[in-house]
């Protein structure tokens, strides 16, 4: 039986403020509702990584997802037509709950092989790390070199891709050349 | 030492809650009281009452630009977030890792650069 | 005698006392507050004492606890007296610029005008409109309130008192702060309304555009100190002697210019546009809410007044006057300064055009800040290659200030802006659009 201490319930309160608002996106008719029920979710997880003494992914995870992607989630639904405010009648439902069912059938999958004493908090919480943004960017432009340039032409890939939708018919290149001739 | 310094942002997390609630539950409290006026008709409840009446639905298709810069705003916020790791342990390193953080920072200003010569970067 | 008859005649006598009286009572106010200044010089000394009294008739953990809601109360109530006081500075201060004399009725120098503000407010009757999303709707002027508080933790008050003491104290105010974006938007779009929503979704493009180069500009003042802790980066300030807003002018400039983007404040407060767009993504909010949304920009201003100071401005320092006066005092006399800066901005500056500030975040500060630093990282790994760095540092920071100069230049002159195009934005008059029946007859005007 797990014991009650501060740490333990701090746990169990961040995976309910993570868990809940997860289930509410699922089942809230209104998508802006849901969306900011992600964010919360969103929240929550940082939480957890506070938890585990990463506060720096923390962080990173404060910023990139409740602070950017819900922005880029915001606009993505923005952009569409008038769906109505009310979208319970979705047709993937089916497709859906599969989804669901195989992602739990995994994740009971994993939880099991792996032994789970050596990944709670508390075994990383003793490690007790002083400064781990040092030692990321240690890892980061030692180690992990190629995976950090390779980030770089991924998001290039990105904003390459946005452009190609969202560009005005002529650009600066057609110019130059209607310019030569 | 970590999780303990987290616990005050907590702390302020509730604080931060409870402080404006203070003036609302006056309000609240003033309504009781019936200092409040609150006699709603169906003009006032209308938006932007005092204008010129809301023609159609509020909600219509906005312009796939707004999404672009949004996903530039996403883009170059992941590279920052990259590079603060870097940028603490800079100050000890050798050149040759400013020149692999160059490669880095150079592919995303490209794509910079690409946007802005593609006129993606005209707001209009 | 003459001279003492003209000096001790009637009138005269009383208006002699009451200048002798006012300079004793300043005089005073001085000595006293130099003592009591002495008496609560380090603040950090009186909360150790809370935390060990607490401890001794207690475990560490309830002692910490109640050290830190000490610590939240002490943020909270200087809030709270920045917002209470801070609304009748700043229309007392815009008064002066625009020749008027301000709220002066309410108690003495109308000091009791926000009191009478914030009654007024809570009196008003609250008006929902009926097609807005309910639940929605009432989120935002509370939430709005988490990262305008939350960021004031890890702010640097003094030595050994700062709230949160973490390591990644910048990107933590950097992070909380960009989760007022997706607040705005819900206020907007929950309101229903056409101009609320346009309001929003501007508001959000531009806070999203000035972003980036904010944190820009926190990475370079991260190359330079080493570190993402606020109390460190003043330290670094004061032990290399140099103000990191002179070192690097083009950082703090970024800094500042882009922070006015995201709290909405004059010359970028897109976000209420009155002309253009009503009053932005507020419009439907009324009574106290629509007062929560004001002064929660006051208390974002006073707050880039306060990191401004800390990464840019040196803190507590202020060249050895630090030793007589408590630090704190000087950090919010500098607090202070910045926020009046902001004010006199607001009584000078017109807005600008939406499009002229998006096309300056993303074709002009952006790249520069990319080049900044740049130059920055390659000037630390010089500087690290000698023992003391003197001299060097200000010899850099004299570069850094022509180099941006220049480079402003530069910028200006080549990627200049698309030049004034009167062609393309002339209206199409209502014939052309095959509008009107009357205009069948109007020929063309041109």
């Amino acid at each position: 039986m797990i014991e009650l201490t501060a740490y333990n319930f701090s746990f169990i309160m961040m995976t309910l403020i993570t868990i809940l608002p997860a289930l509410g996106i699922a089942f809230v008719n209104s998508l802006m509702r849901s969306l900011l029920l992600l964010i919360l979710s969103f929240i929550g997880v940082a939480g957890l990584f506070v938890l585990l003494s990463a506060d720096f992914i923390a962080i990173a995870q404060l910023l990139i997802y409740a602070g950017s992607i819900s922005i880029l989630l915001l606009f993505a639904v923005m952009l569409t037509p008038e769906i109505s405010i009310n979208n319970e009648n979705s047709k993937y439902f089916l497709l859906a709950s599969l989804g669901a069912i195989l992602f739990l059938y995994l994740m009971i999958l994993l939880i099991t092989i792996f032994d789970l004493n050596q990944l709670t908090g508390n075994a990383l919480n003793k490690l007790d790390f002083d400064n781990t943004i040092e030692q990321i960017g240690t890892l980061l432009l030692g180690k992990y070199i190629i995976a950090f340039e390779l980030a770089s032409v991924l998001l290039l890939f990105a904003l390459i891709g946005a452009i190609s939708i969202v560009r005005s018919s002529e650009s600066d290149f057609d110019v130059k050349i209607k310019d030569s001739k | 030492m970590i999780v303990e310094q987290y616990l005050r942002v907590v702390i302020l997390i509730v604080f931060a809650i409870a402080f404006p609630m203070l003036p609302l539950l006056g309000s609240y409290l003033f309504s009781k009281m019936n200092y409040r006026p609150s006699n709603q008709n169906e003009i006032k409840s209308s938006i932007y009452e005092c204008g010129v009446e809301a023609a159609d639905i509020t909600w219509r298709q906005f312009n796939a630009k707004y999404f672009l810069y949004a996903l530039g705003f996403v883009i170059f916020d992941v590279e920052v977030i990259f590079l603060f790791p870097w940028a603490v342990i800079h100050a000890d390193q050798a050149l040759s890792i400013l020149v692999k953080v160059a490669i880095f920072v150079g592919v995303l200003a490209f794509g910079l650069f690409y946007a802005w010569k593609w006129r993606a970067l005209e707001w209009q | 005698m003459s001279f003492f008859n003209q000096v001790f005649k009637g009138p005269q006598l009383a208006y002699y006392f009451k200048k002798i009286s006012i300079a004793v009572f300043i005089f005073i106010v001085i000595v006293a507050g130099y003592f009591f200044s002495q008496l609560f010089f380090d603040l950090s000394k009186f909360s150790q004492f809370i935390f060990d009294f607490v401890l001794q008739r207690s475990n560490y953990n309830f002692a910490y606890f109640t050290s830190s809601i000490i610590g939240a109360l002490g943020i909270i109530s200087f809030v709270g007296l920045v917002l209470l006081v801070g609304s009748w500075v700043e229309r007392r201060v815009i008064a002066k610029f625009q020749i008027r004399v301000g709220p002066n009725r309410v108690g003495p120098f109308g000091l009791l005008q926000p009191i009478a503000d914030a009654i007024k407010l809570m009196q008003k009757e609250v008006l929902v409109p009926a097609i807005a999303d309910k639940t929605l709707f009432l989120i935002p002027p509370v939430a709005i309130f988490l990262p305008a508080i939350l960021a004031w933790g890890p702010i640097p008050w003094a030595p050994n008192m700062s709230y949160l003491n973490i390591n990644v104290g910048i990107l933590y105010v950097f992070a909380v702060s960009s989760l007022t974006v997706p607040i705005i938007f819900f206020a907007g779009w929950s309101s229903m309304n056409h101009y609320a929503l346009l309001g929003s979704m501007r508001t959000v493009a531009m806070m999203v555009s000035y972003e980036i180069p904010i944190s820009l500009s926190l990475l370079s003042v991260a190359i330079i100190t080493g570190t993402l802790n606020f109390s460190e980066i003043v330290l670094w300030q004061s032990t290399n002697s140099i103000w990191l807003g002179l070192f690097m002018p083009f950082s703090l400039f970024t800094f500042f210019f882009a922070s006015t983007a995201e709290i909405n404040r004059t010359p970028n407060d897109i976000a209420e546009a009155e002309s253009e767009i009503v009053a932005g993504y507020h419009i439907e909010y009324s009574g106290m809410k629509a007062g929560l949304f004001m002064a929660v920009e006051l208390g974002n201003a006073v707050l880039l007044g306060a990191l401004v100071t800390s990464l840019f401005l040196n803190g507590w320092f202020l060249f050895g006057i630090e030793k007589f006066v408590p630090p704190y005092i000087i950090f919010i006399g500098k607090t202070v300064a910045i926020y009046l800066l902001l004010i006199w901005l607001r009584a000078t500056f017109p807005r600008f055009r939406l499009d002229q500030l998006m096309n300056f975040a993303w074709k002009t500060l952006i790249p520069v800040s990319i080049i900044n630093f740049f130059v920055i990282a390659i000037e630390v790994t010089i500087l690290n290659q000698f023992q003391s760095t003197g001299i060097l540092i200000y010899i850099f920071a004299l570069f850094n200030i022509f180099l941006f100069l220049g480079l402003i230049v530069v910028w200006s002159k080549i990627f200049s802006v698309d030049k004034f195009q009167p062609e393309k934005i002339q209206p199409k008059f209502a014939g052309e659009i095959g509008g009107l029946e009357a205009m069948k007859g109007v020929k063309s005007v041109d």
